[in-house]
């Protein structure tokens, strides 16, 4: 007798060694839960179904029968005996298929002069969830290859501050930095060089742009600082060796990061800055970066403030019932009107198993302007139910998109009104936040000149849209500006060019940080944003006719 | 005073201006300040409770009313004050140390004094002696918010800090769990504004 595990059809078979959760059994056979709180049972998305055999949960022991099923779980749950059936729901499974990742980068004009005139370089992008990295020729300047890949760490953890409290528990900051070394970076060098014909010895230089705890777990520096007020990081820069860090290119290699700004305005900001040239703009310019952070920057004449709001990973599908990462079978643009007939688009494969961060703007603005939606995020009930789209999900009210037998998980897929909260609460955080930022400089959204939007997340949202909901300030669409991977284009500045890192070493210092909690208008602004678009009207002026 | 419509409304709707400019008049016309107050504004917050229960309201438009009801409190509080209003109960509540949240611990402040609590908000950050002082100053529940994975933690020293004070601790905030607070000795866990009034009833023994 042993332990079964059931997914997609499949089914693998393992012995119970007695200490492993059954999270970890899972990915013992193969498969990765989704484990977005670190494994602390405060987040439900390692949810199983277990079948007959008994088992503790929690603290407590439980024996489910034979044709019953119980859900759990799977990070709290062990197996007690050794005979142990255990079905893991798509939603709880990370696939790793199909992501669509920010690779492509502008690299604005510079000088070509790179610390090492032979040899290759790698330029890195240390994202929270995703790690792109491109090969360069230092003696021609030209881009060889890109690759990416997750970032393993998720595997640990969702967010950086659950990353953050993991690292307080022995031996986790070094299973974090293994995760991201051996399990990311080095197979993506292994990708580079096999497609490029490169020897992997001829690698001399790695430079890497991401968020401040990223760099602290990657140069194995424990970020715990950065988890408690007042969120100072170790140090702002920090630089190494390939042999030291075990990264497979030349042992001597030179590896350095592009320099933070303060514990959650990292790096990948500073690369953004630099790459946009924010403070040589004339007039009153911001950059934000819709993500988990959402950092954003504001330069008025070349004087620039900073704040990171929180808005926490709901845009990445996070918390929401049917939410999906943008990957393959995830549902990327919605369209409709008061007809509830759907338009969706669906990454890759054509059944859909979940709503990924676009989509569900999409859908929220759509309903907004056709009254499915109110401005608290609240369905016209009897709608739903004329148009035949009514589901009752425990207990809340649901619209549903894509019918059970059209789905890719045998489920319906709906939409709560609880995850058009969630939705809420994190474009509140963004739009409060900037408007923060421009109440500080005295000024208001209708005085912006100019927005850069950086991140992989804004080159797929519908702006408009964005605006309708009240995420986004409404001023004219000709005034926003998308950049592709502004951190990774840093990092490969900074390979090009040798006077860069002096740059950086200069914009670091440039910005005021603020902190939003200690502004006079912060929470007012939060609260006004969690209505659609915003209870100040004024701010809306095309959305509210 | 029998309930004023308008202010019921306005509350429930959020409409902030509106409840400020209603209390005033209703202040001004004489209408005795508790029952503005009793009468009105905490039913409304009473239905908003319910409905959140019911799954018919969610946080977005729960901090939109107690933002609303905070500006006419603003208004009341001095008056009910000199009035000597009777409290059913004198809590604490505080953001513990390390954490800045306070949006949700504001609201559960809300809700407390909406249900007739004396409250004493503690802010932010605050660290055990925090917390022991407004046991000394009276406080018989004291309530801890977390919403940081990091800050969490120190809810445990808190437990351990006010063992035999013989008031009751409370603990919630995003990450928190029924199963933490059992591991950590608390006296009861809720997850949201609404069961916070009624758990801190329970704790007191005024509510079943
Ligand atoms: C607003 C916000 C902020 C504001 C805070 C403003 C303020 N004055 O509170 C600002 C921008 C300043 C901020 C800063 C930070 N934040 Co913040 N923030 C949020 C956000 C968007 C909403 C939180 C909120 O107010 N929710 C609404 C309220 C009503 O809900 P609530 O607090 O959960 O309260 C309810 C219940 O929990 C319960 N409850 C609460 N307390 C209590 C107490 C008791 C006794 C009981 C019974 C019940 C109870 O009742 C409430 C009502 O139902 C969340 C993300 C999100 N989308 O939720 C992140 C979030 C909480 N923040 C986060 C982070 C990381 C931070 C920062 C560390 C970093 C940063 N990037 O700036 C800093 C740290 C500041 C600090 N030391 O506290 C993370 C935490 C992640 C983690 N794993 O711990 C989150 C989850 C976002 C994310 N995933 O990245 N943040
Ligand atoms: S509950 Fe979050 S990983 Fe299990």
């Amino acid at each position: 007798m042993a332990i079964k595990i059931n997914f997609d059809g499949k089914m693998v078979v393992l012995e119970n060694d007695g200490k492993s959760s059954v999270m970890e059994l899972a990915r013992k056979a193969g498969w990765h839960i989704d484990a977005k709180c670190g494994g602390r049972g405060s987040c439900a998305s390692c949810n199983v179904l277990l079948g007959e055999g008994c088992y503790r949960v929690f603290t407590e022991t439980i024996e489910v029968m034979p044709e019953q099923r119980r859900e759990v779980l799977s990070c709290q749950t062990y197996v007690i005996g050794d005979c142990a059936e255990i079905f893991l729901p798509r939603s709880s499974v990370i696939s790793f298929a199909g992501a669509r990742i920010a690779d492509e980068m502008d690299i604005p004009e510079h000088h070509f002069n790179p610390k090492f005139k032979t040899g290759f370089g790698v330029a890195v992008d240390i994202g929270t969830t995703t790690v792109v990295a491109a090969l360069i020729d230092l003696q021609s300047g030209k881009i060889m290859s890109r690759e990416s890949l997750y970032n393993q760490q998720i595997l640990k953890a969702d967010d950086v501050v659950s990353r953050i409290s993991l690292c307080s528990i022995e031996g986790n900051l070094e299973a974090l930095q293994e995760l991201v070394i051996e399990h990311t970076l080095n197979p993506l060098i292994h990708k580079l060089c096999d497609g490029t014909g490169t020897d992997k010895n001829d690698i001399v230089h790695v430079t890497l742009s991401g968020n401040t705890v990223m760099m602290h777990i990657f140069f194995g520096v424990s970020p715990e600082t950065i988890g408690v007020i007042p969120f100072k990081p170790v140090s702002n820069s920090f630089s190494s060796t390939a042999r030291e860090l075990k990264i497979d290119v030349n042992p001597d290699a030179r590896i350095e990061d592009v320099p933070s700004i303060s514990g959650y305005v990292g790096g990948d900001i500073t690369s953004d800055l630099h790459v946009s040239n924010l403070w040589k703009r004339d007039g009153l310019t911001l950059l934000i970066d819709i993500g988990t952070n959402g950092e954003m920057v504001a330069s008025l004449n070349g004087e620039m403030t900073a704040c990171a709001t929180a808005a926490g990973p709901a845009f990445e599908g996070a918390g929401l019932l049917h939410g999906a990462r943008a990957a393959s079978r995830a549902i990327d643009t919605v369209k409709y009107d008061r007809n509830l007939d759907f338009e969706l688009t669906v990454i890759g494969d054509p059944s859909p198993m979940g709503l990924c961060g676009s989509a569900i703007i999409d859908f929220i603005a759509d309903g907004f302007k056709c009254g499915l939606i109110n401005a608290f995020g609240r369905y016209d009930v009897d709608l739903l139910k004329e148009k035949d789209r009514y589901e009752n999900v425990k207990g809340m009210h649901a619209c549903m998109l894509v019918a059970a037998e059209l789905s890719a998980t045998g489920e319906s897929i709906t939409v709560t009104e609880h995850d058009i909260a969630e939705i809420l609460k994190a474009k509140a955080a963004i739009y409060s936040g900037l408007k923060t930022l421009l109440t500080e400089l005295g000024k208001t959204v209708h005085e912006i000149d100019h927005i850069i939007l950086a991140g992989g997340f804004a080159k797929h949202i519908d702006i408009k849209n964005a605006i309708t909901i009240g995420l986004l300030p409404d001023v004219p669409i000709e005034k926003y500006e998308v950049i592709g991977n502004g951190s990774l284009a840093g990092a490969a500045l900074a390979l090009l060019d040798q006077s860069t890192k002096q740059a950086y070493l200069d914009i670091i210092h440039k910005p005021k940080v603020i902190t939003l909690n200690k502004t006079a208008h912060f929470t007012s602004y939060f609260q006004e944003a969690l209505a659609i678009p915003n209870l100040e009207e004024e701010d809306f002026p095309s959305v509210i006719i | 005073m029998a309930k004023n419509e308008a202010l019921y409304e306005a509350v429930l709707k959020g409409k902030r201006k509106d409840v400020a400019e209603i209390v005033q008049q209703e202040i001004d016309g004489g209408t005795n300040v508790e029952s503005i107050l009793m009468d009105s504004m905490v039913p409304a917050m009473a239905e908003i409770g319910d409905r959140f229960s019911r799954n018919e309201a969610y946080v977005p438009e729960m901090l939109i009313a107690a933002r609303a009801m905070q500006a006419g409190l603003d208004l009341l509080d001095p008056l009910l004050q000199e009035a000597g209003h009777e409290p059913i109960g004198k809590v604490a509540i505080g953001t513990v140390k390390g954490d800045l949240h306070d949006i949700g611990k504001n609201l559960c402040a809300m809700m407390l004094k909406g249900a007739g609590f004396e409250v004493m908000d503690l802010g932010v950050d605050c660290d055990v002696d925090k917390y022991k002082e407004a046991v000394e100053n009276g406080a018989k529940v004291v309530l801890l918010s977390a919403l940081l994975t990091t800050t969490m933690p120190y809810m445990k020293e808190v437990v351990k800090g006010l063992a035999g004070s013989g008031a009751k601790i409370l603990i919630g905030g995003a990450p928190v769990t029924q199963e933490y607070a059992d591991e950590i000795g608390a006296d009861g866990y809720s997850d949201d504004a609404n069961t916070c009034v009624k758990a801190t009833k329970i704790a007191l023994g005024i509510a079943a």
